[in-house]
């Protein structure tokens, strides 16, 4: 059952690295614009 | 299920306090908007300023407008219907993708719409477009198109809070909604893209903090996540399913039953997001970002999109937990009274009026988002390009009666016929991929129109 759990916190953290890794790309390259 | 039934008979009976309180957490939302709309007005003297303000908004105030943007009455009310009638399946479509959605819009296509606006002077989200293909006919075209789609979309925002209204305080929803929609009118009359843009972080603000506090009141209630999930499992073992085997695999149950399609819960969610014509023309009024202002819109972003939308699945997890299957039965509401209902049990009247001037805030900010959007292309991408010569004032006046027209015929439609809500999302989602393609570098206008139309 817990796997349900499990798969609802691995969406949250990668959906948080995600955002994460989009700001510094984003945020890296800013010299660029 | 016997005590459920007993708990959804009280919860049916009218309460008149619940109106009472539901009028003063709605009234005191649309008194502050209205007081940012009219603190505004002398941004929205003229018809440029009216559309798109100055171009000084900053970080916070931007990213709290595009998280209620992207966050509808859908997000705030039918996500929890959907895990509440189908389990942990459902997860995948109630929102779960949400910031793999809304990152994109202001990664790529918001920055590059502030660009657009900061340098060349673009009002709307369509004069970008004409900038973008050098053609004035991309412009109306993409006008009428985003019309076209939105005012189907504005029909479900109404839909919401007519839901919520009702399974509170057991009224009719038509006062509720016509004084709402006369508030909205004045506001953005008033205020213009600024005081309707001050309104939206508000209302974006209020909503993030009513689904997140409904979330974990909801957890603690049913006894944590362990006891959840033995609720759940107790009832029907194929509610705790990460995918539903037992249903359809095509049809209606696809998005819960089978692995094609849980991905493209995961795709509608990226194409909606990402070029929603209202949530990109939050980057229109934006000042000039620097690193810092970035950070600040992505975490105001992430706070109102993020934990509170994936605590929305859990919520409705919860009330079936609480409520079995006896909302099912209720028409022709169903689904939809999984929070609202929850709430009045788990969180007595403070949640409860938190929470539904929290989907108000969610219903009212998409709507109005897209009528400014709507106004803006008729009077701005359609007669203002064909006709330049009409004068400043006309257009002034001419932009604030068509969001009149942009709001009574949603309004209208909502009481006169209610159609189901699902298509007009299918529909939506390819008005945001078209967006999204017109600004990738070296795509074509008709082109992408073709690509839409194979899809």
């Amino acid at each position: 059952m817990d796997k349900n759990w499990a798969t609802w916190w691995i969406v949250v953290v990668l959906s948080t690295v995600f955002t994460i890794v989009g700001l510094i790309l984003r945020i890296r390259g800013w010299k660029n614009d | 299920m016997i005590e459920a039934s007993n708990i959804v008979k009280t919860l049916l009976a009218p309460d008149k306090s619940y109106a009472l309180w539901a009028i003063v957490g709605i009234g005191l939302m649309l008194l502050v908007c209205i007081t940012v709309g009219f603190l505004s007005r002398k941004q929205a003297k003229s018809f440029e300023s009216f559309l798109s303000g100055h171009n000084d908004i900053g970080p916070i105030v931007t990213g709290l407008a595009l998280g209620a943007t992207w966050l509808s009455g859908w997000a705030a009310l039918g996500m929890m219907g959907i895990t509440y009638s189908f389990g942990w399946s459902g997860m995948w479509f109630a929102g779960i993708w949400t910031i793999v959605g809304i990152m994109p819009c202001l990664f790529f296509t918001g920055e590059k719409m502030q660009m657009y606006s900061q340098k060349f002077g673009a009002k709307t989200v369509s004069e970008a477009l004409c900038i973008r293909f050098d053609s004035k006919v991309v412009q109306s075209l993409s006008a009428l198109i985003m019309i076209f789609f939105m005012i189907l979309y504005a029909v479900g925002q109404f839909k919401a809070g007519a839901t919520i209204w009702y399974a509170v305080t057991k009224l009719p929803a038509l006062w509720c909604l016509l004084i709402s929609g006369v508030v909205v009118f004045i506001y953005m009359v008033v205020g213009g893209y600024t005081g309707t843009q001050w309104s939206l972080a508000i209302q974006g603000a209020i909503l993030g903090i009513a689904c997140f506090a409904l979330g974990i009141v909801s957890l603690i209630f049913v006894g944590g996540p362990t006891a959840l999930n033995m609720k759940l499992a107790a009832e029907n073992p194929a509610l705790i399913n990460l995918i539903r085997d037992d249903l359809p695999k095509v049809g209606n149950a696809q998005l819960f039953s089978s692995p094609v399609g849980v991905l493209a819960t995961l795709f509608i969610f990226l194409t909606m997001a990402t070029g929603f014509p209202h949530n990109v023309a939050r980057f229109v009024g934006m000042k000039k970002l620097n690193k810092k202002d970035f950070f600040l819109v992505t975490l105001m972003v992430f706070l109102v999109a993020g934990p509170p939308i994936f605590l929305n699945a859990i919520t409705g997890l919860c009330s079936r937990a609480v409520f079995g299957q006896e909302l099912l039965n209720i028409n022709p509401w169903k689904g939809d009274l999984a929070a609202p209902f929850l709430a009045m049990v788990a969180g007595g009247k403070p949640l409860t009026i938190l929470y539904v001037t929290g989907v108000f805030a969610a219903a009212l900010s998409t709507l109005s988002a897209m009528i400014m959007v709507m106004a803006g292309n008729v009077t701005r991408d359609i007669i203002y390009i064909w006709r330049p010569q009409t004068s400043s004032s006309t257009l002034l006046k001419l932009t604030k009666v068509f969001i009149g027209i942009f709001l009574f015929i949603p309004f209208y439609w909502a009481f006169k016929n209610t159609p189901p809500y699902l298509p007009y999302l299918w529909d939506t989602l390819l008005l945001g991929w078209e967006v999204f393609l017109s600004f990738v570098q070296r795509s074509h206008f008709i082109g992408n129109e073709l690509l839409l139309l194979g899809l």
